[in-house]
């Protein structure tokens, strides 16, 4: 077909007709946002996201719905596009109701993932939540001793009782990561050979080093004190922060390779022009070290000294000649700082003066309380108008001026005002004044400064007056704030300064989100109230003469105790949701349209499946996938305009909507209104990383991304573009994914003793396990002892345990494996055709099928109905099936007379073979009179040129199977392109088990006495006449309650390898996360056969897959993706007399993994 | 003689059920032989219960308002008496309500009885499909609409030959001709008309039109609010089939073809084509993206051709008459005539049928007698909701599709709602939006959350909170939602905001800066006092249901402005004339 040739914003590019604008785009990665658009379903072109121009057009066109026309000239960003789609994102996000952050990140200055870390910590990933703090707070043990903690007075856990305790928390996973022996280092990036100098080393220059440092340049501190810290070290006790900590904190970003010049003050020592002139760009972050005055008479006196001065005093061991009365003026931490080490340090009488009442003190109420216990005395409503002085100049007493609160002020607090002639004098002998700070410039010459003396910069782009010199923390901008606020600058600055040094210029905007207003104490009214975990700590008595740190922190239960509190408040789909993305994009402004929100009520009690219709942007994704993809229908849209709503069908909940939790609707949803419920122990927003593996249920073979983060799975989402499923699953694998994982998981291994199974350590385990199989066998003969091997375990699992097996001389088998019928006619154990080839052929037989086992394959044969194939379903009398898309469906008895009639029929119809036995073949259906259906099936299947037939093997009998493989033969429908059989194996490598030669089911147990399972679970057979019995599996199965050896075994997600799917596609298995179990599957049978002395000589599954393609011949140039062999065709088929036996017979599955799925998802509404 | 008794919609509605029963009553009380027979509507729904008495020799007597107690007095003189009963005839004004239209569509609307297939045959019924399956080729049929330059009726106006010949050019064996009876623009009933009145005129369009493209089969997609309709359809269909004028092998030709009738939901949406066809296949009401356009892939993914009633109803005229002699009628481009449903502020409502290009101002003053009580034409709203309002200055535009399209209106399915001084422009605006928002399927997002931001501009402008910016932000809104809309709904929904804003920007402004609604419109922005005229007669002080009026009795009252609820029930009531709204 002749290509059009097009150009898309000034690209040449080509495509044929009939393609769209966005397919083009998309072909040649030009970049057009959508959120309605997916390839699977019929075009829809609701959310106009996708509008571009098109010359010549006056009117922008949708690029999803457009189809090219040639030498169409598109432009895909023009401004009218770019304000359509604008205007179009702030009318969605004006109706759309949620909380894309949780309140306690978007409270914290620096944005700290409040939600995320605390998460983290409730399901035990300690080293995931440093990691996740540590990516904006540098100095999370110091910030979670000292910080104010914004984010807990906006937790909204504190409108039920308290809020989450996140500074502990923090400072928790902190300790626990200082106390490791191999604290958090971030990765730091190849050098740039760009210099920061860093003047100032206190949080803010300190937290730029870390970040810059990882961007690869190359820093260096400038730091005017002997040690690095700033006013966490020089203005907070030690009491409150031990120097230890921060010195292990400031340690590891040194270690980051920043260097760290102490005792150095610029234009001092080292002149600012210099520096200026050797690096690339200075961020300065001098703090505020002036303690400023009351500017009351007599102030100069001696004995008066600033707080931070006092406090730096303190922790440089200086000379301070306290006295017996100190009185402390200010109301904030500074103050409470120094009454608390003035009492410390021995004073008799510590007053606090403060002229408002404590209810408005700046302070941190704890701090408060606790200056209190220590015996501080509170002068409440007063000011310091006059230092009175002795005759040498040094304090006397004070006078204060009693105060009043008057009315509130502009900032709502009441502005305090004397009372007139009321006053009081006390006798002091030091005064400290935490009033306020100041910045001293000095050195800076050149900079522009504020009236206060600050240094002044650009609140967007840190940039102070001088190109290249940046600013923050409290010395920029008249901005004295608290430590987090400094770190907040730090990261903020850090992102420009590494985009200055690339040669752009960047401007830090506050990202949108959309947050919820309507939270009330109401909200909550329903849920349990459970305090935070008290936290021991000092006492006074016990505190009050030393620096002791006065907290002692979370242990690990307490921490997760309190984690689990969280309210999960922050969107969880906030990292995958395209409409946030886009509304950053497009720095949406939807407040011009702030109106009404349509409010919708909702049931949500699908136990995977998580809906919030308020989030919802009615794409119609949901009900389109469900729809057009699956055939299910489940959802629909309900109601018009602005109340459109979707629901589930005929309004039900949606787990009686007919909905087969699939999860696609999950998958596809661009918001947050529809997601997973997740497994883990606290459902939390989290970026997570993808592993491309392939599921592990049954033989279908779907290709999945699998969502981790750290060790937990976190959900998994049909790939696109998987060679089988191209986007389909189906609720096992969509919600099945971490079974391996769920409670109850095995760790240790264990042996039956005298009061039952007991942990013991794997060196008895395995002893005893091969011992026991060497004595049996040498008891009884080697077919006394047998090794069953789960068809869920890769190829390379297998192979390894195999390989034990014939160390030992054992025979193995699956109990999984059901002989196979076809087998006995066309040669072979394998499926002859392919599953994608239904969608091209003419006619399909379904015999003997159950959807649940293989629902992918059911939508398949839909698929291929849709594409004008001819359905016919034969099952037995209950085993009805929903084939609404089929030509003709019969119920028949479960005997195998309905397949004898089509079998006569189409040797009625003069069909013939020249296979070996067909005299007998034709001669055991002489007597079997015909039915019309059964004529009727014949017919059509006969008489089409190509026609497939697809059945379950465990769901058939073998002799079912057989007669299907016969007429197959008879017919002539066998062994060409979309023309033969797809038998469906049971599970994910079954069709891998018989390559491998593991070709027995449960008939080989006869005579077994000593039988090592690997992965099943046969709850059907007979294991009484066993005197020993090893199983290895994730969980107590009902198998493994009777052994004698349980070892530990793992799943799918935490191996590498590959499965063989039923139609002989080598798939590719990827490990996502580690399980917390000390040998993996094939260890296990490495570490056995060790006790032989027989050495496996693998470090991991890649050694194995080169050693079992060498074995396996078929495997050997064997390439992922592809099917081993193609299409089968019989090399000399064998047909025999028909015998009489059942049509279907089900055998039990034995992964126990694929039966907990199977039983946990709700059974769909008929 | 006969006596017929127009039972259209607004027949019934006005008693006309009654009525008739009453003269049958009554003239077999006095035993005559005088036959009550039934009609569609005339038009002159203002005059209803329509009754016409033809004498032996076909001469007709026309009755208006025709109430159950007048009949007496028209049995006697008329059919008992044999003379005129005058004061119950119709006016000489009124008479030329119909004398200055043209009449094609409503040819036969309240002059055939609709349930009697003969009325029609009598009156040449059938002869135009006889001619068309009997004598003549697809394309002789497609050209003769094409000389005709019939356009589509139901609002878009796109030439009918053209869809026609689409229809037929793709290839495929099953097609179907759709008719769009899905009339749902506020105040407009022309189809109505038509369905009730009558419904072989359609049935004739659709099977020529069937014949034109190749259809065999036909649906007839009504509203269920439209029961009358339905009904004399189905009579009509049966009484068709029965004479073989549809069904198999019609006046004995290959050409087979025959109809059904799908009734509605009532989503004013699916009068849209593409929503149509989804409704018809039981899906939601919602349209899809064109192209493919429905003469590709239409009705169960074939190729379908959509016409609406109206269209459909000049077809067999036409083919009778030939081409030519309709394209005589109407402007260059707009040919023959059109039907409107003359509404609102209006002396003489009703449908009214004229030769397209008339100018607007013979249509509402020269037929409509003007605006009712005398008051100062301000503007008509043309085209239903999702037309357009076209201000008093523009009176003489000529009614055709250029021309009024150039005005910001459209001509539509041919609403005319009249407006006169007292109607605030800003608040017809946000009725109308109100209608095509609560209407809108809900799948567009600029469709429905625009329309609903238009519709909360509009009201907090009319409740007296507008802010500057206001109208800006409507303009801007109302381009993209136009921009960004997939079907003619979204497309159009802003066009009376747009109109408005266009011709009567002050009256927003008024609204927005001075709070003020200079129609006396809308309440919050209104204040009720009490002038001098008061004679204190404590009326408005009793009826005020928040007791905002204070005053002794025969002393002039006075209303708390800060109680006041602004319902106006003080000004309905007061006798002298004293309360004043401002």
């Amino acid at each position: 077909m002749k290509k059009f040739r097009l150009n898309i914003d000034g690209k040449e590019v080509f495509g044929l007709p009939g393609q769209t604008i966005l397919d083009i785009a998309k072909e040649n990665d030009i970049y057009i946002p959508t959120l309605c658009f997916d390839e699977r379903t019929e075009i829809y072109g609701s959310c106009g996201i996708c509008v571009v121009e098109v010359e010549g057009n006056p009117k922008m066109v949708k690029a999803c719905a457009t189809e090219i026309a040639p030498n169409m000239i598109i432009k895909t960003t023009t401004e009218r596009v770019r304000e359509s789609r604008k205007t179009n994102l702030e009318l969605l996000l004006s109706n759309h109701v949620g909380d894309c952050r949780p309140p306690c990140a978007l409270a914290c200055p620096a944005n700290t993932d409040c939600q995320g870390y605390v998460g983290l910590i409730a399901n035990g990933e300690f080293e995931k939540a440093i990691e996740l703090i540590k990516d904006k707070i540098p100095l999370p043990g110091a910030i979670g001793r000292v910080c104010p903690h914004p984010c807990e007075d906006k937790c909204r856990r504190k409108l039920i009782e308290e809020p989450i305790s996140i500074a502990w928390l923090k400072r928790f996973a902190s300790d626990m990561d200082l106390a490791g022996e191999d604290p958090f280092m971030p990765d730091i990036a190849a050098a740039t050979g760009k210099a920061v100098a860093i003047i100032g080393g206190g949080p803010m220059g300190l937290s730029a080093a870390y970040f810059l440092r990882q961007k690869g340049h190359d820093i260096t501190i400038f730091e005017a004190m002997p040690k690095l810290g700033g006013m966490l070290r020089y203005g907070i006790p030690e009491y409150r922060l031990p120097k230890e900590v921060l010195d292990e904190e400031i340690f590891l970003i040194e270690k980051m390779g920043v260097k760290m010049v102490t005792n150095t003050k610029i234009g001092v020592d080292i002149p600012f022009e210099v520096i200026r002139n050797d690096f690339d760009a200075v961020l300065v972050g001098i703090g505020a070290w002036i303690s400023t005055g009351v500017g009351c008479k007599g102030e100069d006196a001696d004995g008066v000294i600033g707080g931070i001065d006092f406090l730096r005093k303190v922790v440089r061991n200086e000379e301070i000649k306290l006295g017996e009365n100190v009185a402390i003026v200010g109301g904030g931490n500074t103050a409470m700082d120094a009454c608390r080490t003035s009492v410390r340090l021995g004073a008799k009488k510590v007053y606090n003066i403060y002229r408002r009442t404590k209810d408005e003190m700046p302070a941190d109420m704890v701090e408060i309380v606790e200056a209190e216990e220590e015996g501080v005395i509170f002068k409440n409503l007063t000011n310091p108008i006059e230092v009175v002085k002795d005759a040498n100049g040094h304090v006397k007493q004070v006078v204060l001026q009693i105060m009043e609160l008057g009315e509130p002020d502009a900032s709502g607090r009441r502005a305090p005002r004397p009372v007139e002639g009321k006053t009081e004098t006390i006798d002091i002998d030091t005064m400290i004044l935490a009033i306020g700070q100041a910045v001293d410039p000095k050195g800076f010459d050149g900079l522009d400064l504020t009236r206060k003396k600050a240094i002044v910069y650009d609140s967007e782009t840190f940039m102070t007056s001088k190109e290249g010199v940046f600013a923050g923390g409290d010395c920029g901008n008249d901005k004295i704030s608290i430590a987090v606020e400094a770190i907040a600058d730090a990261r903020k600055a850090s992102e420009v300064i590494d985009a200055y040094l690339a040669g752009e210029k960047v401007k830090y905007e506050k990202p949108y989100t959309v947050e919820r207003q309507d939270i009330t104490e109401k909200t909550f009214e329903d849920r349990e109230r459970q305090c935070r975990p008290k936290m021991d700590q000092l006492e006074a008595e016990e505190r009050n003469h030393n620096f002791t740190e006065v907290v002692f922190g979370y242990d690990e239960d307490q921490a997760m105790a309190d984690a689990q509190r969280c309210l999960e408040c922050g969107c969880h789909d906030y990292f995958e949701c395209k409409l946030i993305d886009f509304a950053n994009e497009y720095k949406v402004k939807p407040d011009r349209f702030a109106g009404d929100v349509n409010r919708i009520e909702f049931e949500d009690i699908h136990p995977f499946i998580k809906r919030d219709p308020n989030k919802c942007i009615l794409c119609g994704l949901c009900v389109r996938v469900c729809d057009e993809v699956m055939g299910v229908g489940a959802l629909g849209l309900v109601h018009r305009g602005f109340d459109t709503v979707v629901k589930p069908t005929l309004e039900k909940p949606l787990v009686e909507s007919g909905c087969v939790s699939c999860g696609q609707c999950v998958s596809v949803c661009p918001t947050g209104a529809l997601g997973e419920k997740l497994t883990i122990a606290k459902s939390v927003p989290l970026d997570t990383d993808c592993t491309d593996t392939t599921c592990s249920f049954c033989s279908v073979g779907c290709s999945l991304h699998l969502e981790t983060y750290g060790d937990m799975m976190i959900k998994a989402v049909p790939d696109k573009e998987g060679a089988v499923n191209k986007g389909l699953l189906c609720g096992k694998g969509k919600f099945g994914f971490d079974c391996a994982e769920l409670d109850g998981k095995l760790l240790d291994p264990m042996v039956k003793k005298e009061k039952g199974l007991e942990e013991v350590d794997y060196h008895e385990a395995f002893v005893l396990t091969a011992k026991k199989a060497q004595s049996i066998g040498a008891k009884y003969g080697k077919n006394a002892v047998a090794v069953a091997i789960s068809d869920r375990y890769t190829n390379e699992e297998a192979y390894a345990i195999k390989k034990f097996a014939d160390v030992i001389g054992a025979k193995t088998l699956c109990f999984n494996n059901r002989e196979s019928g076809i087998a006995n006619v066309l040669g072979f154990d394998a499926s002859p055709n392919t599953i994608d080839e239904l969608l091209a052929t003419e006619v399909i037989l379904v015999t003997g099928f159950n959807t649940v086992l293989n629902p992918v394959i059911q939508i398949k044969i839909k698929q291929a109905a849709q594409a004008g194939a001819k359905v016919v379903l034969i099952n037995p009398v209950g085993s009805e099936q929903h084939f609404e898309f089929a030509t003709k469906v019969l119920y028949v008895k479960n005997d195998l007379t309905f397949l004898k009639e089509v079998a006569k029929a189409l040797l009625d119809m003069g069909k013939t073979s020249k296979a070996e036995g067909f005299a007998d073949f034709t001669d055991s259906l002489a007597k079997v009179a015909t039915s019309d259906d059964a004529k009727e099936v014949a017919a059509l299947y006969g008489n089409a040129k190509k026609a497939m037939i697809v059945f379950q093997q465990n769901f058939v009998t073998t002799e079912a199977a057989a007669l299907i493989a016969e007429i197959a033969v008879v017919s002539g429908h066998i062994g060409t392109p979309r023309n033969g059989i797809l038998q469906v194996k049971a599970k994910n490598n079954s069709q891998g088990l018989i390559d491998l030669g593991i070709r027995a089911g449960a008939e080989a147990m006869k005579g077994v006495k000593a039988l090592l399972v690997f992965g099943e679970d046969p709850v059907d057979a007979d294991l009484s006449g066993l005197e020993f019995l090893m199983v290895s599996d994730t969980h107590m199965t009902e198998t493994a309650k009777k052994a004698d050896v349980i070892l530990p075994g793992t799943g799918f997600a935490s191996t590498e390898g590959t499965y063989t799917n039923t139609e002989r596609r080598l798939q590719s298995v990827q490990q996502a996360v580690n399980e917390d179990v000390s040998f993996s599957n094939w260890e296990i049978a490495a570490e056995l056969a060790h006790v032989f002395e027989v050495e496996m000589p693998w470090d991991d599954t890649h050694d194995i897959s080169i050693e079992m393609d060498d074995q396996l011949y078929k495997y050997k140039y064997a390439e992922l993706g592809e099917i081993l062999g193609g299409v089968l065709a019989p090399e000399k088929a064998a047909l025999a007399a028909v015998k009489d036996a059942k049509f279907v017979n089900p055998l039990g599955c034995t992964d126990n993994l694929m039966n907990v799925i199977s039983e946990r998802l709700p059974k769909p509404a008929v | 003689m006969k006596v017929v008794v127009g039972q259209g919609s607004c027949g019934v509605a006005t008693g006309a059920k009654k009525t008739a029963a009453e003269f049958e009553k009554q003239i077999k009380e006095k035993g005559l032989n005088i036959v009550v027979d039934k009609t569609g509507c005339i038009g002159t729904c203002y005059l209803e219960p329509i009754v016409d008495v033809y004498d032996d020799n076909g001469n007709l007597t026309r009755y208006v308002k025709v109430q159950p107690e007048i009949v007496a007095d028209i049995v006697e003189k008329h059919l008992v008496g044999g003379q005129v009963a005058k004061e119950h005839e119709i006016s000489d004004v009124d008479k030329t309500f119909i004398g200055k239209q043209k009449r094609i569509v409503l040819r036969n609307c309240g002059l055939i009885n609709p349930e009697n297939i003969e009325e029609y045959i009598t009156i040449g019924g059938y002869e135009a499909t006889k001619k068309v399956v009997t004598s003549m080729t697809q394309d002789d049929v497609i050209n003769e609409i094409k000389v005709s330059g019939l356009r589509g009726r139901g609002g878009a106006g796109f030439p009918t030959w053209f869809k026609w010949n689409a229809a037929k050019s793709n290839p495929g064996k099953e097609k179907y001709m759709v008719c769009n009876a899905d009339e749902g623009d506020p105040g407009a009933f022309m189809d109505r008309s038509v369905l009730e009145g009558d419904p072989h005129s359609l049935i004739e369009g659709m099977t020529i039109g069937g014949f034109a493209m190749g259809a065999t089969e036909g649906v007839i997609y009504v509203r269920a609010e439209y029961p009358l309709a339905i009904h004399r359809l189905e009579i009509a269909m049966a009484q068709a089939r029965e004479k073989g004028f549809l069904g198999k092998n019609l006046f004995g030709t290959d050409f087979s073809f025959d109809l059904r009738i799908k009734a509605g939901a009532g989503a004013f949406v699916c009068g849209e084509e593409t929503a149509l066809i989804a409704s018809l296949e039981g899906e939601r009401g919602m349209p899809r993206l064109k192209p493919p356009f429905p003469a590709q892939k239409g009705f169960w993914q074939k190729p379908t051709n959509i016409n609406n009633v109206e269209t459909f109803a000049n077809v067999p005229w036409i083919i009778a008459n030939g081409g030519e002699a309709f394209g005589s009628l109407g402007t260059d481009k707009s040919k023959g005539t059109k039907v409107f449903a003359l509404a609102g502020k209006i002396k003489k409502g009703g449908l009214v049928e004229v030769p397209m290009g008339l100018p607007l101002k013979d249509v509402i003053f020269g037929i409509g007698d003007g605006i009712k009580k005398d008051k100062a034409f301000k503007a008509v709203q043309m085209g239903g909701p999702s037309g357009g309002c076209i201000p008093a200055s523009l009176i003489d535009t000529p009614v055709d599709y250029e021309n009024i399209t150039k005005t910001g209106a459209i001509v539509g399915s041919g609403g005319m709602i009249v407006m006169d001084e007292t109607t605030c422009m800003v608040d017809m605006a946000r009725y109308f939006l109100d209608f095509t928002r609560k209407e809108s399927c809900g799948k567009c997002n600029y469709c429905r959350v625009g329309t609903k931001r238009m519709l909360e501009i509009l009201e907090r402008i009319t409740s007296g909170e507008g802010k500057d910016g206001d109208i800006e932000l409507l303009e801007e809104l109302a381009q993209k939602i136009k921009d960004g809309s997939m079907c003619g709904l979204g497309q159009t929904a802003p066009n009376p905001v747009l109109t408005t804003i266009k011709y009567f920007r002050n009256e927003y402004e008024d609204h927005i800066y001075k709070k003020k609604c200079t129609a006396h419109s809308c309440k919050p922005l209104l204040t009720f006092t009490i002038s001098d005229a008061c004679k204190g007669c404590t009326l408005c002080s009793k009826r005020c249901p928040v007791g905002a009026i204070k005053g002794e009795v025969k002393q002039k009252h006075v209303i708390d402005q800060n109680v006041c609820i602004k319902c106006g029930k003080c000004e309905e009531t007061c006798k002298f004339g004293a309360i004043i709204r401002d």
